[in-house]
């Protein structure tokens, strides 16, 4: 059962279009991240569940009732604004009490269910405090108390750990999300920081331009982007362009624009001698051996141009040819110590690691519209305008840059 | 160098704070001398002219019409400024600049031209002398007062407060009152007392409008000086003063004197 869906949902402010025919579905007690560059409509997708932005066009609907012409004030939607918002003139507990006096529940009743809320979120005790003599964290958690409280039946969260420091960011992430799990409820948290939307969601929807460029799980998102788009916005990936040069059983030989060396990837339908492709690798997948040692049978091979000690890992940038190079991303140590700038060395990826993309111009009408989810997904994607490049299906990705004998991917958690 | 310019510049804010607190200071003085006429040094001290000037029967009369209509018109306007303010701020319509433009216009039109047209107005209307024609005629320039403190109010609060109320169930209306109106109360509260002082001290548009049954204190006190320049006068002038001082330091207690400015 879906707790809120999408349908075919546009709205332009004046010329500007800031949502673009988006259509989604959220399972209940899932958690779906809108991540998007700021100016995507992420927000405004938000605020239009929230009520404070009626659609222009298509349909809103929480819980199987369409709620374009519900206010704000009778859908029962929490919220968690960016800035927290908590009324300066109240004590925590008032704040917390806000919606449920609203709703004129009994006192007796109100009172417990605020101490049980503020003791969900670690406040308990706080209840008389005015909202200034609270940290930015500990105001984070007075809003979400707040909307949890009402139990609501889709809590809604505007970019609400952007404000804090990246130590209790990172804790509040955590929290959030077994908050989340613990009370199951339906949550869409708006981000643009991919990392968070990665870490914490079942569901990542990513935007651009006021349009849904993709919809999936993490490990979906990262390992198969549907576009250009989603390939650069989130995480670091590698480009390179080319053109087939020959076919060779499931694989088709390709040789890289401004080199003379050749790489073979998964075969398409249609690829055949004189074909550009583009291509796409995270940089995890791209290993490095040195040039004359025993992996020295690397079918690529490059000059280290730039390395950059990262801490648990080295990125190195290698220039294969004019105009083509990859950013591989080493666990430190692991390649026996390292290589310096000018260094020659080998480069091998796996052709499952790489990721086609459609050739640009792209022409990607239908992208956006119909990109429902059911919570295991994977199928609308088949028909998605870009064919996933072999991967082998269920399992194997690659992640977290740690290289076991093979490349052994698990990214972001299983969808529940 | 450096030195010298800022000793020159600080003996300058002196200056002109001596040149502008000098006649207040005459006034004071003179209203505690023993002598019969308004004279500076005082001679001796007395009280008895803060005596003569409570029991003067017009100061009396006329203390009472001006409490009375700045009363009614701080209000009046009180009411009227924040939904005009709530308009301006929250709202978008058509003609909002006009409507902006009419609420500010009695800061930039003199008060001497408000007070003919009113009474050219109501001489129109035949509408009789009453004190109603005084509060409406300083209703007129006081909203603007509060039109302003609000809205700056209004501006500065997180537009998001209003919207999280509305998330949390309750009406529009119920979110005014709950959480608009208790966060702006500085706000209106300071623009209140700004206007009572307007309408207070106005002379000029009351000398049109009031005729001689409803002569304001100003009026009352022009009209004695005509004829009597004894330190009675220095001694209301105290008290009106010290009235002006203490409610424009609570205003600046409650908002912060500088945000009253016209221009920011």
């Amino acid at each position: 059962m879906y707790d809120v869906r999408l349908d075919g949902v546009s709205k332009a402010f004046g010329e500007v279009e800031a949502v673009r025919n988006v259509s989604l579905a959220v399972d209940a007690g899932n958690f779906l991240s809108l991540l998007g560059p700021s100016g995507c409509g992420k927000t405004t997708l938000l605020r239009m569940l929230a009520g404070f932005v009626r659609p222009g066009r298509g349909e809103v609907y929480i819980r199987n009732q369409m709620v374009n012409d519900v206010p704000p004030f009778r859908r029962n939607v929490g919220m968690v604004f960016q800035n927290y918002a908590l009324f300066p003139h109240l004590t925590v507990a008032e704040n917390v009490g806000y919606g449920l006096v609203a709703r004129k529940i009994s006192r007796p009743e109100r009172e417990r269910r605020v101490e049980e809320a503020l003791a969900l979120v670690h406040l308990t005790n706080f209840d008389g405090r005015y909202p200034r003599q609270l940290s930015g964290g500990q105001q984070q958690r007075v809003a979400l108390a707040r909307a949890i409280v009402i139990r609501p039946a889709v809590l809604l969260l505007d970019e609400p750990l952007g404000s804090l420091d990246r130590k209790l960011r990172e804790r509040m992430q955590v929290e959030v999300r077994q908050l989340q799990r613990t009370l199951g409820i339906t949550t869409i948290f708006v981000t643009h920081d991919q990392e968070e939307a990665l870490s914490m969601s079942d569901l990542v929807g990513v935007m651009n331009g006021g349009r849904l460029e993709q919809l999936g799980t993490p490990a979906e998102i990262y390992e198969r982007p549907a576009t250009t788009f989603v390939a650069d916005f989130v995480g670091t990936s590698n480009r390179l362009d080319g053109t087939v040069v020959g076919l060779d059983g499931e694989e088709s030989l390709v040789r890289v624009a401004g080199t003379r060396q050749h790489l073979r990837i998964p075969q398409r339908t249609g690829d055949a001698p004189g074909v550009p492709v583009s291509i796409m690798v995270r940089p995890e997948y791209v290993e490095l051996t040195a040039r004359g040692g025993p992996g020295d049978d690397a079918p690529l091979f490059g000059e280290v141009r730039f390395s950059a000690y990262l801490g648990a890992s080295v990125r190195y940038e290698v220039e294969l040819g004019e105009g083509a190079s990859l950013v591989s991303l080493r666990p430190r140590g692991i390649d026996g110590g390292g290589y310096a700038r000018g260094d020659r060395v080998g480069v091998r990826i796996a052709p499952e690691c790489f990721y086609r993309l459609a050739g640009e111009p792209r022409n990607r009408a239908g992208a956006a519209a119909g990109v429902e989810s059911d919570g295991a997904i994977p199928d609308s994607f088949a028909n998605g305008p870009v064919g996933e490049a072999g991967s082998d299906e269920g399992g194997s990705g690659v992640g977290e840059s740690r290289r076991s004998g093979g490349l052994v991917p698990r990214i972001g958690d299983e969808p529940a | 160098m450096r030195t010298g310019s800022l000793r020159l510049g600080s003996i300058a804010t002196w200056a002109v704070l001596v040149f502008l607190l000098a006649p207040l200071v005459v006034i004071v003085a003179a209203s505690v001398g023993a002598g019969g006429y308004l004279t500076f040094p005082p001679q001796g001290f007395s009280l008895k002219w803060y005596a003569k000037a409570v029991t003067t029967e017009g100061f009396v009369r006329g203390f009472r019409v001006s409490f009375l209509v700045g009363l009614a018109a701080a209000a009046g306007a009180a009411v009227l400024g924040v939904g005009a303010a709530v308009a301006i701020t929250r709202h978008r319509f058509p003609g909002k600049a006009a409507v902006e433009g009419v609420l500010l216009a009695p800061l930039v039109v003199p008060h001497i031209v408000t007070g003919i047209a009113l009474l050219g107005l109501f001489t129109t209307l035949r509408a009789p002398y009453s004190l109603w024609r005084l509060i409406l005629a300083h209703l007129i320039i006081t909203v603007p007062y509060v039109v302003r403190t609000v809205a700056a109010g209004l501006h500065d609060q997180d537009p998001s407060l209003e919207e999280a109320s509305l998330n949390l169930g309750r009406t529009h209306l119920q979110t005014f009152l709950h959480v608009t109106l208790p966060l702006i109360l500085p706000c209106l509260l300071a623009g209140s007392i700004f206007a009572f002082i307007i309408s207070f001290e106005n002379y000029i548009i009351s000398v049109f409008l009031a005729g001689p049954s409803y002569a304001t204190l100003p009026m009352e006190l022009y009209g004695y000086m005509q004829y009597i320049t004894d330190p009675a006068l220095a001694a209301l002038s105290t008290m009106l003063l010290a009235i002006t001082v203490g409610l424009m330091l609570a205003l600046d207690r409650l908002f912060g004197i500088d945000r009253l400015t016209l221009f920011r």
